[in-house]
Parts: structure tokens; C-alpha cells; sequence
């Protein structure tokens, strides 16, 4: 008997099939549309890999070395040697330019790559056309006394450059293989259409010497201590993660003793000499030479010529002379 | 009772644990200052005082355990780690200028195990031209880096400006630190 005081609820088996059909259709698609996105997710939260910002060079040549008073000059003549800077940097590219300004030290203490060098860097770039220049490091030191104190700062920002600082770098995850896996690296290297790599020649107390390979520590974040562990493997690793479109190596003064932090004025010589190229392990010899240090004793420029990441004889970089 | 001569050997030693009680006493209430210095440095090295160099401090003193020493020298820390360093202790000192701007020197005290250790660390830290500092021990310099060792701690000093006004603001700190560490 039916209760009139409930509605009839009663349904035909045609009607509950097509219910039920519904329900089915419309969980399937909640369910797929859930799961894509976090697929999505799941995907933009990989890391990027590190790209290579190397640029395709036919010449035999592939590395000038320059010297004399100053050190912008120097910077203008190995790069003209390379063909110029319009050859790596194109119209409205983002470059990095990568100096090594870990020490709160004057310029003459030769503790940081020369100011002028960079900045030459920086307006060779922006003439070639491009949009953005950033110079940036992660200093040992307190970053803004690093900065101000090596020069960089004021003759990068003279010269056009976006100075970026420790203290106002953004750190990203980065696909890193090796000791290296799981550390940051700064944001500015991860946007880079272009990498110019501006380390110092001179001594380390670890390593004995530090140069190009070495200076990419400075676009790590907390935990890159961690490297020093096995010093020589580590530096040839960060040579086959990095691959500049450029190394520059400054020997204007280098620092035969006492590094990487330095200080006394007795440990410094000054050479007078810029090197560039497109072979960082060539231009890893040739600032080992700068130093008295014969290239093949050293273990991390063995480890990275065994890698296949370049030549380790200073011989093949040509020598410009004295302007 | 007939006095003896032992009574008055007997009164002798007691005047003489009595003087003995009040001049320890006096040297007690004298020398709070000396307690208080020897607990700072049973606590960590101390860095230069700056009132008595007659500079200030430009960056407040950051302290460096083992395992943070990279921090402050990166891979020179290995060596510091090998002769046995505890800790370390970094700030900027600030010497004002007539015309020119301040002149600043960075100092780092560096703690080791034993007297040794900082020896030998100066030892391989000296820089190529050093020369010994007159009127300190233990203390070398080059004019623009000075180094220097107390017990079993190292002074180091780092003039920001090649001068003749660095080479005095590095003496000056030297000697504050001296003066402080004395026992």
C-alpha cells in the first residue's frame, strides 16, 4: 500500500540504468581530471636541468690571452681575438656574468676578480644587444661589503649591469648530478640565455689553485661546503655541469699564497694579463701557469681533461702580447 | 704561666696566617675585573677591544664553531680544522679619518687545542715580506695582514687600505689584544 504522505520514489529500470550511467561518467571524469592534475604538478615540480650555454665555434684558436696595464683594454682585445662579443651574445638576450666576489678585499688584494674586467664584460655585452646584464655571486663574506668593497658593484652598475648580491638572490632547485645533487643554484643562472664565467687566478688552500671550474661554487646555495669533502672530483663535476658560453680568466694581480681569502699585499703579483675562450680546462692550464703551478699536477684539471671537457695546455692559448 | 720561646714562635706564625689571610683577601677584592676577563676567555678568543685601539666596531662579531668555519674562510678552513682549531671569532673594525673615510681592518681570533697549533698556523700563514711587529711577541706583519699569537690563540688582522695609517690601525689592535689577553 502507498503512503500518500511520501512522494513516489519508485524508479523504472530504464531510468536507473541511465542514473547510474551518469554517476559513472561523471566520477570517471572528476577522477581523471584530479589525477592530469596532479600529474601537472607533479611535473612542474621537477627540477630544471642545467642548460648548456655554449655556442658552436669552428675556429682552431680557442683561447687569447692579453696583457698589459689595463685591464679593460685586455678584456676588449681577447674578446675582439674571439671574434667579438656579438659572435656568443645575441639581440635581446639575458646574460649572467659570473665574477668571483666571495672576500670582503680591495682590489689590490686580489682576492676577487678585477672590477674593471667586469665591467668591460658588461658593455661589451649590452653593445652586442643584450636586454639584461646581471652580474651576481653568493660571497663567503658578508655580500654587501663584498661587493662594495672589491669595486664590482659600483664599476658593474657604471657600466649598465644589474648587480645582484647574496642577500637578493632568489635560489631555485636545479637538476644537479653528483655531490652537487640537491643544492640550489641562483635564479639569474636558471633565466640565462647566456653564462660568461670571470673567475680570479688564484691560490687555494685546498686546492691549491682555483680558477673557472672552481668559481661555479659561487652559484650554490646552503650545503656546497659539502664539496670540499673531495675537492678535486667535485670541481671537475661542477666543470661538466656548468658550460659557459664564455670563460674569462683575470690575472691582472694574482694571489700566490694565502687563498682563497687573502689579504696581504706580499702575496700578490700583479700580471697584467686577461684570458678568454671557449675551452674552460685550456684556460684552467693557462691560469695555473700564471700562478707557477705546472696544469697537469693539479688533480682537478687531470679529472676534467679525463672527462673529455677540454685540453688541459696552456700552450694552445695564443698569446695577444703586451698592447 | 712563664713565657717560653715557643709561645713566641707560636704568636709569630698566627701574625703571619693572619697577614697571609688579609693580603689574599685584598687581592681577591682587588681583582674582580681579572676573574671576569679569565671566565670570557675560558669561553672563546676574545677580539681586539676597540675603545683602547682607539676604533669602533663597523660589523658586530660573528661566531665561527668547526663546523661553520668554512662560512667565514671557505677552503682555507681545512688546514685551520687539521691543527686543531675550536672556534672562531670575526667582526670589522672602523678608525675614523680626518678628510678621508673610515678606515677599516677585519680581525678574526681563532681558538686552537694548544699553543702549538696557532704557532704553526701563523707559521704558514705568514705572509712573504712579514716582518716582526716591535714591542709584541709572536706577532709578524707585512703591513697589510698582522698576525699574532696569545696562549693558544691567533690574531688575525687585514687592513682595507694599503697606508701608513693601516700598518698604525693594525699595531693598534694588536696591542689592545695583547693587553686584554694578559693573565
Amino acid at each position: 500500500m502507498t503512503d500518500p504522505s511520501r512522494p513516489d520514489v519508485t524508479l523504472g529500470r530504464r531510468e536507473a540504468l541511465s542514473r547510474i550511467g551518469s554517476a559513472t561518467l561523471a566520477a570517471t571524469a572528476v577522477g581523471a581530471g584530479t589525477l592530469g592534475f596532479l600529474d601537472r604538478r607533479a611535473a612542474g615540480a621537477a627540477p630544471p636541468p642545467i642548460r648548456d650555454w655554449r655556442v658552436a665555434s669552428p675556429d682552431a684558436v680557442r683561447a687569447y690571452a692579453a696583457r698589459g696595464d689595463d685591464p679593460a683594454a685586455n678584456t676588449r682585445r681577447v674578446i675582439a681575438a674571439l671574434g667579438g662579443m656579438e659572435r656568443f651574445v645575441r639581440r635581446g638576450e639575458r646574460v649572467l656574468v659570473k665574477p668571483n666576489v666571495g672576500w670582503d678585499r680591495i682590489p689590490e688584494q686580489a682576492a676577487n676578480t678585477d672590477p674593471q674586467v667586469v665591467a668591460e664584460l658588461v658593455r661589451l655585452c649590452l653593445a652586442a644587444g643584450a636586454a639584461r646584464v646581471v652580474v651576481a655571486d653568493v660571497s663567503c663574506n658578508d655580500p654587501a661589503r663584498c661587493f662594495s668593497r672589491s669595486g664590482v658593484m659600483a664599476a658593474a652598475r657604471a657600466a649598465g649591469a644589474e648587480v645582484l648580491d647574496a642577500r637578493r638572490l632568489e635560489m631555485k632547485a636545479a637538476a644537479l648530478p653528483g655531490a652537487a645533487a640537491g643544492l640550489e643554484v641562483i635564479a639569474p643562472l636558471l633565466a640565462a640565455d647566456k653564462v660568461i664565467n670571470v673567475p680570479v687566478a688564484k691560490h687555494h688552500g685546498l686546492s691549491r689553485v682555483t680558477l673557472g671550474m672552481k668559481n661555479w661554487m659561487g652559484v650554490l646555495g646552503q650545503g656546497r661546503n659539502r664539496l670540499h669533502q673531495d675537492i678535486d672530483r667535485c670541481i671537475a663535476e661542477l666543470g661538466a655541469i656548468f658550460r659557459p658560453t664564455l670563460t674569462v680568466v683575470d690575472a691582472t694581480r694574482v694571489l700566490l699564497a694565502n687563498g682563497p681569502q687573502g689579504g696581504s699585499l706580499s702575496d700578490v703579483k700583479a700580471l697584467g694579463a686577461v684570458a678568454a675562450g671557449l675551452d674552460p680546462v685550456m684556460l684552467e692550464a693557462w691560469g695555473a701557469q700564471q700562478l707557477g703551478v705546472v696544469p697537469r699536477s693539479l688533480g682537478f684539471i687531470r679529472e676534467a681533461e679525463s672527462r673529455g671537457l677540454g685540453t688541459a695546455d696552456p700552450a694552445l692559448v695564443k698569446e695577444l702580447g703586451k698592447a | 704561666m712563664t713565657p717560653r720561646p715557643v709561645h713566641a714562635v707560636l704568636v709569630v706564625l698566627l701574625a703571619g696566617a693572619v697577614a697571609l689571610v688579609l693580603a689574599e683577601g685584598r687581592r681577591t677584592r682587588e681583582d674582580p675585573q681579572a676573574v671576569l676577563k679569565a671566565l670570557r676567555v675560558a669561553q672563546g678568543p676574545l677580539l681586539p677591544p676597540a675603545l683602547r685601539a682607539g676604533a669602533a666596531l663597523a660589523s658586530d662579531p660573528a661566531r665561527y664553531p668547526r663546523e661553520r668555519l668554512h662560512e667565514l674562510i671557505d677552503g682555507a678552513a681545512e688546514a685551520y680544522l687539521a691543527r686543531g682549531f675550536e672556534a672562531c671569532v670575526a667582526a670589522t673594525y672602523a678608525f675614523a679619518a680626518g678628510g678621508a673615510g673610515p678606515l677599516e681592518v677585519a680581525a678574526e681570533a681563532h681558538r686552537f687545542g694548544n699553543e702549538s697549533s696557532a704557532l704553526s698556523q701563523l707559521e704558514a700563514e705568514r705572509p712573504s715580506a712579514a716582518f716582526p711587529v716591535a714591542g709584541l711577541s709572536a706577532a709578524v706583519s707585512d703591513g697589510s695582514v698582522l698576525l699574532s699569537v696569545a696562549g693558544r690563540d691567533l690574531l688575525k688582522l687585514t687592513s682595507l687600505e694599503p697606508s701608513a695609517r693601516g700598518r698604525e690601525a693594525l699595531r693598534s689592535l694588536a696591542l689592545a689584544w695583547h693587553e686584554e689577553m694578559k693573565p
